[in-house]
C-alpha cells in the first residue's frame, strides 16, 4: 500500500467515473504534470475504476478506494476494489473490452501492476514526471 | 454525454451521429441506444462525429468498434470523424482511424 496519500471512497457505479476522474486531474496538477501526462493518467485510472465497478456491481454495497502518492519522482495511484462474490463467468466480448482497457493502461502509464488476491484486486498504475 | 442522430434525404442510409461530452462507461448506455437507433432505420453509412467529445473511454470505444464491425459485415461504411487530440489520442491506441473535419 502507499504511504502518506490520498484517498477518495467510491460506490461501484458508472456515475462515480466522473467524480473519479476529477480526483486524478486534481492530483495531477498538484504533483505539476503536464496536459498530456495528466490526461493519460486521467485515461489509465478512469479504465481502472471501470474494471473495479465491473467486478463490484452485483455487491450493493461495493466500495472502490482510490489512492494516490509521489513516490520518487512518479505519481502513483492504486484502484483497489473488493470484489469477493462470485461472479458469473465473463464473456470473451467482456474479456475484450476489459483487454482493450489494460491496453489503454499499458499505452499510456510507466508502470501497470495488477495484483488480484481473495479480498479483490489492486491496480497500481505509474507516472513518471517527464524530463524538463 | 449527449447526441445527435441525424441523416440525409438525398442520401438514404447515410446517419450521422454528433456525440458531445464525456462518453465513459456511464455514457455507454446513450451511445447505445444512439447507435442501434441508426441501425433501425437501416444505416448503411454511419457517420459519428467527435468533436464535440472531451473524454472517450475504452467502453466507448468497444461500441464503436462493434458497430463498425456490423457495418462492414453487411457491406456498410463507418466513418469517424474528429480532430479533437485528447480523443484522437485514444483512437490510435485501438487502431481507429478518424478524419478531420465536418461530416
Amino acid at each position: 500500500m502507499l504511504a502518506c496519500r490520498e484517498q477518495l471512497e467510491l460506490k461501484a457505479d458508472p456515475c462515480e467515473l466522473a467524480t473519479a476522474r476529477r480526483f486524478v486531474d486534481a492530483a495531477a496538477a498538484r504533483f505539476g504534470l503536464k496536459d498530456q501526462e495528466r490526461y493519460e493518467l486521467t485515461l489509465a485510472v478512469n479504465e481502472a475504476v471501470s474494471n473495479a465497478i465491473e467486478h463490484g456491481r452485483p455487491s450493493p454495497d461495493g466500495k472502490i478506494h482510490l489512492h494516490v502518492a509521489a513516490e520518487h519522482g512518479a505519481l502513483v495511484f492504486e484502484v483497489e476494489d473488493h470484489g469477493t462474490f462470485a461472479p458469473d463467468p465473463p464473456t470473451i466480448d467482456q474479456f475484450h473490452e476489459r483487454g482493450r482497457g489494460l491496453a489503454f493502461m499499458a499505452a499510456t502509464m510507466d508502470e501497470v501492476d495488477v495484483r488480484r488476491g481473495s479480498n479483490g484486486t489492486v491496480v497500481r498504475l505509474c507516472k513518471r514526471r517527464a524530463a524538463a | 454525454m449527449s447526441y445527435i442522430l441525424g441523416h440525409s434525404a438525398a442520401e438514404p442510409g447515410w446517419y450521422v451521429i454528433t456525440v458531445g461530452g464525456e462518453c465513459d462507461m456511464n455514457a455507454a448506455p446513450s451511445l447505445s441506444v444512439a447507435v442501434e437507433a441508426a441501425f433501425q432505420r437501416g444505416a448503411s453509412t454511419m457517420v459519428v462525429d467527435l468533436n464535440e467529445v472531451t473524454f472517450i473511454d475504452s467502453t466507448a470505444i468497444g461500441i464503436l468498434l462493434a458497430a463498425r464491425e456490423r457495418l462492414r459485415r453487411s457491406g456498410g461504411d463507418f466513418e469517424v470523424v474528429c480532430s479533437v487530440p485528447a480523443v484522437t489520442r485514444v483512437l490510435e491506441i485501438v487502431g481507429v482511424e478518424s478524419v478531420a473535419g465536418v461530416p
